[in-house]
């Protein structure tokens, strides 16, 4: 049983084996399934929609050279960090390309739709040290010119050899077209985004301070992250290019905490408030309390899912963050902080400060993990929506377990039992 | 106006202290008074309570020249502290409250001087805090490091941490859900760490594991001794002994299990 043959029925007619490699484990279930049996639990083989998006495109990809508008996108990795790849994503086509790496606008598209976007988008890169973002060569002056871009520039990718598509099951993986080593970079006009430029220009500013003051002029969060990913903001010393899974996570979590100083100043919400939003196979439901801000967010991962390929029942994590803030980094990931980020926006909108707690239920129909912005941009259109307001916290958990599916023995939230079990000093006073 | 100075040794102490105060609150009211500084705040959930007072005797020198009894002042408490490690290096640090009241200052006078201010909101309509007047049924005197080295490794284990004393003994148990547990216990007089202790009857109460280490770890450092009182349900009271008219209790409220 040889996992070619399972791809061979996949693979139409005049496509090379070369490049599409399978990064599956021998005994992995997709190996035994090859997309006929659905053994995983999703109602689609993830395997065969990333190759079906990839298909479509696979002659004008698998090419050494690749020419077409970068969105501008850029991709750092983090295997063999300090020594990381990093290059641009650049699709075959010509034009207006910047949705294909704008998330803020993905979220009412459908996830075919998003792998398809994403599986055309071409992989150059170079190991380089992460310290290059102080000293900076002409390759890294190139990529940092592609993140300050605020159109899509003309790229053209020359590889070393026929880009290769890796198909890999893994919770982390973003949908990611064809990757190659890349021989030489040629960048054609740029419109440089004049706000990020000064602050990337300026060596005496604080990479947080830097972010902050992107996030105030309203530059997209995922801007901010291409450019603070590259090492394109900062003090000169500490200058370093940041794999692009951290870099989401670090700018989340600078303008949140941020947020956390303004949200801690406003009253108390009247009400308490129910807010629920699905999208893409989640379903997403806020409680949001009378007291002062704390945090918590809960995650439910149903068997079939990423988290929980194999399980029999429901994996459930969570994280919370009291009044005093975190001291260490939430274990549950990236998540925890993008929702946090749109909860503070929300509330910083509406000037107030409350208690939340997020949960999050995902089911088998989210078959591919598409990374973190589909939970702050989620949680950004919930607080969009309609709100039901209570007066009485118990009626509140009554609605919103009704509205889970995950039973309410299971799902344990600390800041709940924390609201419920602990007594105040004033009882005593 | 209101002046009091400290000396270097005491200015340490002080970056203690005010790093409770920054712990417990983003807001920091004190009551000054011709008898010396005064603190008596709860945290923003009201969980827990710091009561601290540094007396006249305390400083240097102290003058206050207002004509109210006392005058609460609040201000920014990271600020406060940041201000306050600036200063670390001082001879001497004095607090000054001008007659126009708006704002605290912190000035260093060698081996230079050097001032900052923080603007103060006299809130004229604050009440003090009381205490809570409690009679508990466990009293343990120890070593605070002791203390602190428990509390800490319980938070490895939990976020909650179960006392219970009984007859000669105290232990401070932590279990999660995941089914971790750990386990500290103390005898009266086989284990030297405890000083004395007082069990009337036999205590069980769960509190919250941060709010204490928040307040252990910092204080341990300058005080060696403290009196652990709490009651079964009751708040646990920390009073740390410390020099001289310097004075420094906490308070947390106990959570209710089933």
């Amino acid at each position: 049983m040889d996992i070619y043959d399972y791809l061979d029925r996949v693979i139409k007619s005049g496509i090379w084996r070369d490049v599409v490699k399978p990064r599956l484990s021998r005994n992995s279930i997709c190996v035994l399934c090859r997309g006929r049996s659905n053994l995983c639990g999703k109602p689609k083989c993830p395997v065969i929609m990333e190759f079906e998006a990839v298909s479509k495109y696979i002659r004008s990809l698998y090419t050494r050279e690749i020419y077409g508008n970068t969105p501008p996108s850029i991709f750092v990795g983090r295997y063999g960090y300090p020594k990381v790849y990093l290059g641009p994503l650049v699709p075959p086509i010509q034009g207006d390309t910047r949705i294909y790496d704008y998330p803020e606008y993905w979220i009412d598209y459908s996830l075919d739709k998003i792998l398809e976007m994403r599986s055309i988008l071409v992989f150059g890169g170079k190991r380089v040290d992460v310290s290059i973002a102080r000293e900076g060569d002409r390759y890294y002056q190139d990529i940092l010119d592609i993140s300050l871009s605020i159109l899509s520039p003309e790229v053209e990718l020359k590889l070393a050899r026929t880009p290769v598509k890796f198909i890999e099951i893994d919770e982390d993986i973003i949908p990611f077209g064809p990757r190659g080593p890349l021989e030489n970079l040629r960048l054609g006009t740029l419109k440089i985004d004049y706000r990020v430029e000064r602050a990337s220009s300026d060596y005496d500013l604080r990479a947080e301070d830097a972010v902050w003051n992107l996030y105030l002029k309203g530059i997209p969060i995922s801007r901010i992250q291409r450019v603070f990913s590259v090492g394109g903001l900062g003090l000169r010393r500490s200058r370093r290019i940041v794999p692009t899974r951290w870099s989401i996570t670090a700018v989340d979590d600078i303008i949140g905490r941020r947020l956390i100083k303004m949200v801690k100043k406003y009253p108390l919400i009247n009400d308490i408030e129910v807010y629920e939003y699905n999208a893409l196979g989640n379903k997403f439901i806020a409680v949001l309390i009378p007291r002062h801000w704390s945090y918590e967010f809960i995650e439910a991962w149903y068997p079939g899912t990423f988290w929980n390929r194999l399980g029999d029942g429901i994996v459930i994590e969570s994280d919370y963050e009291l009044y005093g803030g975190r001291e260490d980094y939430a274990e549950i990931g990236g998540c925890y902080y993008a929702s946090r980020l749109a909860t503070l926006e929300y509330l910083n909108s509406i000037g107030r400060q409350a208690t939340v707690v997020i949960f999050r239920e995902i089911y088998p129909s989210y078959v591919f993990p598409v990374g973190v912005w589909i939970v702050r941009e989620s949680v950004r259109r919930m607080f969009m929506g309609k709100t039901i307001k209570f007066n009485n916290l118990v009626n509140a958990l009554r609605y919103v377990y009704s509205r889970l599916k995950t039973p309410r023995e299971d799902i344990g939230s600390f800041l709940l039992d924390f609201i419920f079990r602990q007594r105040r000093m004033s009882e005593y006073v | 106006m209101f002046s009091a100075i400290i000396d270097k040794e005491k200015i340490k102490r002080w970056i203690k202290i005010a790093t409770t105060l920054e712990k417990l609150t983003d807001e920091a009211c004190f009551w000054i008074s011709p008898d010396g500084i005064l603190f008596r705040e709860m945290d923003t959930a009201r969980i827990s309570m710091i009561d601290m007072m540094l007396e006249k005797d305390y400083f240097l020198t102290y003058e206050y020249t207002f004509e109210d009894e006392e005058i609460p002042i609040c201000m920014q408490s990271d600020k406060l502290l940041a201000f306050s490690k600036l200063m670390k290096n001082a001879e001497e640090m004095e607090f000054i409250l001008p007659d126009d009241k708006t704002h605290f200052i912190l000035k260093a006078r060698a081996p230079y001087e050097k001032r900052f201010g923080l603007p103060i909101v006299v809130a004229t309509d604050k009440t003090k805090t009381g205490i809570p007047n409690l009679d508990y049924s466990a009293r343990i005197r120890l070593v605070t490091t002791t203390l602190r080295d428990i509390v800490k490794e319980a938070k490895t284990v939990s976020d909650r941490l179960t006392l219970v004393a009984r007859d000669n003994e105290i232990s401070f148990i932590s279990k999660s859900e995941e089914g971790f547990e750990a386990s500290h216990k103390l005898v009266y007089p086989d284990n030297v760490e405890i000083v004395d202790m007082n069990i009337s009857e036999e205590s069980i109460a769960v509190y919250m594991v941060k709010p204490i280490l928040d307040i252990v770890k910092e204080i341990a450092g300058i005080s060696g001794i403290v009196k652990l009182n709490f009651g079964t349900n009751q708040p646990l009271n920390l009073q740390f002994e410390m020099i001289e008219f310097e004075y420094y209790q906490y308070f947390l409220a106990p959570r209710t299990e089933e």
